[in-house]
C-alpha cells in the first residue's frame, strides 16, 4: 500500500459520531435479522424433514404433517421477502458510510490520492464497518434465540440448537455481508465525483412511466381471476394450480416495488404544485426529485405489512373456523404474521433512520444556509417528516390493497375477518409509528448541522 | 465604547478611533465595541477586537481583508447568525443581544437577505420555488409570494427560467436566483459572502452589477464580504480589516476615510 493510502487511512480513522455508529448499527441489524430469519427457516425445514422421516413427535401434539408443511411455506415466503429488505438495509448502510466520509475523501484527493485510491479507501472503510456491524449482529442473533424459543407456533417449542445456523452459515453470512458492502460501496461511488474541491453528485430529472402502475394493476387482476377460475379448469393438477397461484402471489408482492416509486413521484409532484406550507413544498419536491430513494425508505415496511396482513387475516379466519386444528393453525399464522411485522418494522425503522441521516449529512450545507436565511429548526424538521410521511402513507395504502387481494381466495371461507383486521390495523399503525419515530431520532442532527458555523 | 453621531461630511480620524465617523442615529445596523473569540479558555482565538461600525439605509459596504481577519465573523454577527462575545449590534436601534434565538431567526427571515458564495439554492426546488420559499417560511400565502417571486426573477433577467431547477441553470443564473431570493422578502439589509467567488470574472461582474443595482432599487443596504478590491470598488464604502479590527476605510472613489490601528498597505489583503 502506498504512502498516500497510509495517509488516507489515517485521515479516515479520525472522528466518531452518529455518522460512524449508524452504519455499524445498520449492518448489525441487517446481518442479525438475516441470521435470525434463515435460522428460523432452517428450524422449520428441519422439523418438516423430521416429520417426513417418521419423527412425527417433533410436530407436537396438535400439529400434523400438513400444518407443518404449510407453516414451512409461510416461513419460506416470509424469508424470501425479508432477505431483500435486510440486504437493502445493508446497501443503505454502505451509502451512509460513504456520505459521512465525503469531506475527508476530498481531502485525500487534495493530498495527492488518485480517484482509484480514494475509491479503494472508501470501499475498504465500508468493508470494515460491515464486518464490525455483522459480528455484532450475529451476537444479537444468538442473544435473541431464547425469546424466539418462547413463540407459540402450535408445535413443540423450538430448541436453542434448532434456531442456530449450521456452523458454516456464520462465516458464509459474514462473507456475504462483506461482499454486499463492497458491492454497494462501489455502486454508491458511481455518479459521485470526488475531486480535491469536494464531492459532487450527478443529478438528473426523474421521470416515471405509468407502465409501472399498469403492471401492478394487471397482476392484481390476474391473481383475482386466477383464484376464481383455476378450480374450474378441468384436469388441472392441484400442484400446478398452487404453483401458478404462488407465482402470481410473488409477482404481486414484487410489483409493489414497481408501483411504489411511481405513486411517490405522482403524489409528490401533485403535492408540490399546491403545497400550502413550506415544509410540504420542500418535502414533496425532494421526493419528486428522487422517488426511488423515497420509496426505498419504506419498501421494507410495505413488504412487512403485506405479509403480516395476509397472515393475520387468514389466521382470524382459521381461529374462527370452529375446529381445533384450524384454531391451532390460526394461532401459528398470527404469531408468524406479527413476528414478520415486528422484524420488518425494526428493519424499516433502522433503514429510515440510516437513510435520513445519510440525506441530512449530504444536505448539511443547504440546511445551514436555510437556517441562516431564516428557516427555523422546527421548519426544517417538518420538511423531513413530510418527506417520509408521503411514502409511508402510500406504503400503507398499497400494502393494504395488495394484502386484501392476496387473501381473496380464502375470504369466502368461514369466519369473521374484522377482528383480525382490527388487530392488523393496530399493529400496522404501531409499525408505521416506529418508522416515523426513527425520523425523529435523527432530529438533533438537523439542529446541529443547521447551527454549525461554516 | 461610546459612539458619536456624525452628520457632517466624514473626515479622517486619529488612528486610535477607527471608523467612529460612521456611527449615526439613522443607521440600519450599528456595532459598538464588538469583540468575538472562538475556542475555550485553554486556546482562544480573537476574531474581532473592538469593532465600531454603522451602516446607513441603502448604503453598500464592502468588508475586505486577508483570511482570518474576522470579516466573515463580522458578517455573521451583523446578520444575527452568531452572538458576539461582548459589545452590541443594533438593528434599527434595538440590540440583537436581547433577542432569543427564535427572534433572531425571525429577524433574518423578515429583515435580512443572504447571498452565499455558491448560491445554496435547494437543488430539488425550481428557481421560482426557491424564491417563494423564504416568504412562505415567513407566513406569506403561496399565491402572493409566487406573484412577487415571478416579478423579482423577471427583473433580474430570468424570464422563461422560473421552472428550471438549479442544476439546469448556469452559475450566474443560479446566483441571480439567489439574489432574487434575498430581495423578495424586502429586507432592510442584504448580506453577501463572496457572492461572485464561484463565478468567472465576466459573469461575476455581471452578477455584482445586478446585486448592487437591485439592492439600490429596493432601498436595501448591502454588506458584502470579499477579498477582491475590484469587487469591493462596486460598493460605496469599503472597510479593510486586519487582526479583528477595522484598519482602514475608503470611499468608492478611493479617498481614505479613516486609518486605524494596524492599518494595512493598499493591496496587502488582495
Amino acid at each position: 500500500m502506498s504512502a498516500q493510502l497510509h495517509a488516507a487511512r489515517l485521515m479516515l480513522r479520525r472522528g466518531r459520531g452518529i455518522g460512524d455508529l449508524l452504519p455499524i448499527l445498520a449492518f448489525a441489524a441487517s446481518t442479525g435479522v438475516l441470521a435470525m430469519v434463515l435460522g428460523g427457516l432452517g428450524a422449520f425445514m428441519t422439523r418438516a424433514a423430521a416429520v417426513g422421516d417418521g419423527g412425527g413427535s417433533a410436530a407436537g401434539a396438535s400439529g400434523g404433517d400438513d400444518m407443518l408443511a404449510f407453516l414451512m411455506i409461510c416461513a419460506l415466503i416470509a424469508t424470501a421477502l425479508l432477505v431483500p429488505s435486510a440486504m437493502s438495509l445493508g446497501a443503505s448502510a454502505a451509502r451512509l458510510s460513504l456520505s459521512r466520509r465525503e469531506r475527508q475523501l476530498a481531502a485525500v484527493r487534495l493530498v495527492g490520492g488518485t480517484r482509484g485510491q480514494v475509491g479503494l479507501v472508501a470501499v475498504l472503510d465500508v468493508l470494515v464497518q460491515a464486518l464490525i456491524g455483522s459480528v455484532i449482529g450475529l451476537g444479537l442473533h444468538v442473544a435473541v434465540i431464547p425469546l424466539l424459543m418462547r413463540l407459540d407456533f402450535a408445535i413443540a417449542p423450538f430448541r436453542f440448537g434448532e434456531l442456530l445456523l449450521p456452523w458454516w452459515g456464520y462465516p458464509a453470512l459474514l462473507a456475504g455481508a462483506a461482499l454486499m458492502a463492497v458491492a454497494s460501496g462501489a455502486f454508491g461511488l458511481i455518479g459521485v465525483s470526488i475531486s480535491p474541491l469536494g464531492v459532487a453528485r450527478q443529478s438528473r430529472t426523474v421521470r416515471m412511466s405509468i407502465l409501472r402502475m399498469v403492471v401492478w394493476v394487471v397482476l392484481l387482476v390476474a391473481f383475482i381471476v386466477a383464484s376464481k377460475l383455476l378450480s374450474y379448469i378441468p384436469g388441472l393438477d392441484a400442484a400446478v394450480g398452487i404453483a401458478i397461484m404462488l407465482t402470481l402471489m410473488a409477482l404481486v408482492v414484487w410489483s409493489v416495488n414497481l408501483v411504489g416509486p411511481f405513486l411517490v413521484w405522482v403524489v409528490a409532484r401533485m403535492t408540490a404544485a399546491i403545497a400550502p406550507t413550506p415544509a410540504l413544498l420542500v418535502g414533496a419536491r425532494r421526493l419528486a426529485a428522487d422517488p426511488r430513494a423515497g420509496w426505498r425508505a419504506v419498501s421494507g415496511i410495505a413488504f412487512g405489512l403485506i405479509i403480516a396482513g395476509m397472515l393475520t387475516l387468514i389466521s382470524s379466519l382459521s381461529i374462527d373456523s370452529g375446529d381445533e386444528a384450524g384454531r391451532a393453525m390460526g394461532h401459528a399464522l398470527a404469531t408468524g404474521g406479527y413476528l414478520t411485522l415486528a422484524i420488518t418494522s425494526v428493519l424499516a425503522a433502522v433503514s429510515t433512520g440510516v437513510t435520513q441521516t445519510a440525506r441530512l449529512l449530504e444536505q448539511g450545507e443547504v440546511l445551514r444556509a436555510q437556517h441562516v436565511a431564516g428557516a427555523t429548526v422546527a421548519q426544517l424538521h417538518r420538511a423531513r417528516f413530510a418527506e417520509i410521511g408521503i411514502p409511508l402513507s402510500l406504503a400503507g395504502i398499497v400494502a393494504a390493497i395488495s394484502a386484501l387481494v392476496l387473501i381473496l381466495p380464502v375470504m369466502s371461507g368461514v369466519g369473521d375477518p374484522l377482528i383480525g383486521l382490527a388487530l392488523y390495523i393496530t399493529a400496522a399503525a404501531a409499525a408505521l409509528g416506529l418508522v416515523a419515530a426513527s425520523v425523529a431520532v435523527s432530529g438533533p442532527l438537523v439542529g446541529r448541522l443547521a447551527r454549525t458555523q461554516g | 465604547m461610546s459612539t458619536t453621531a456624525q452628520t457632517a461630511p466624514p473626515s479622517p480620524l486619529p488612528a486610535e478611533h477607527p471608523s467612529r465617523w460612521s456611527s449615526g442615529p439613522g443607521a440600519v445596523l450599528e456595532t459598538r465595541g464588538l469583540r468575538h473569540s472562538y475556542g475555550d479558555r485553554s486556546a482562544t482565538t480573537l476574531a474581532l477586537d473592538g469593532v465600531d461600525l454603522a451602516i446607513a439605509p441603502a448604503e453598500s459596504l464592502a468588508i475586505m481583508g486577508p483570511s482570518g481577519c474576522g470579516k466573515t465573523t463580522l458578517l455573521h454577527i451583523l446578520g444575527g447568525v452568531l452572538r458576539p462575545t461582548s459589545g452590541s449590534v443594533l438593528h434599527l436601534g434595538r440590540d440583537l443581544a436581547g433577542r432569543s434565538d427564535a427572534e433572531c431567526t425571525r429577524l433574518r427571515r423578515s429583515s435580512f437577505g443572504f447571498v452565499f458564495q455558491d448560491g445554496q439554492l435547494l437543488p430539488e426546488l425550481t428557481a421560482l420555488e426557491n424564491v417563494v420559499l423564504p416568504r412562505m417560511l415567513g407566513g406569506a400565502r403561496r399565491s402572493a409570494a409566487t406573484a412577487d417571486a415571478r416579478s423579482w426573477l423577471d427583473r433580474l433577467g430570468l424570464q422563461g427560467m422560473h421552472d428550471r431547477r438549479p442544476g439546469q441553470l448556469s452559475g450566474g443564473q443560479a446566483q441571480r436566483v439567489a439574489i432574487a431570493r434575498a430581495l423578495a422578502g424586502r429586507p432592510s439589509v442584504v448580506f453577501a459572502d463572496e457572492p461572485t467567488g464561484a463565478l468567472d470574472q465576466s459573469t461575476g461582474r455581471a452578477v455584482l452589477d445586478v446585486l448592487t443595482a437591485a439592492c439600490h432599487d429596493a432601498g436595501a443596504s448591502l454588506v458584502m464580504v470579499t477579498h477582491d478590491p475590484a469587487i469591493a470598488a462596486s460598493c460605496e464604502r469599503t472597510i479593510a480589516m486586519r487582526d479583528g479590527r477595522i484598519a482602514q476605510e475608503f470611499t468608492r472613489e478611493g479617498s481614505e476615510l479613516a486609518r486605524g490601528m494596524g492599518a494595512v498597505r493598499e493591496g496587502a489583503w488582495a
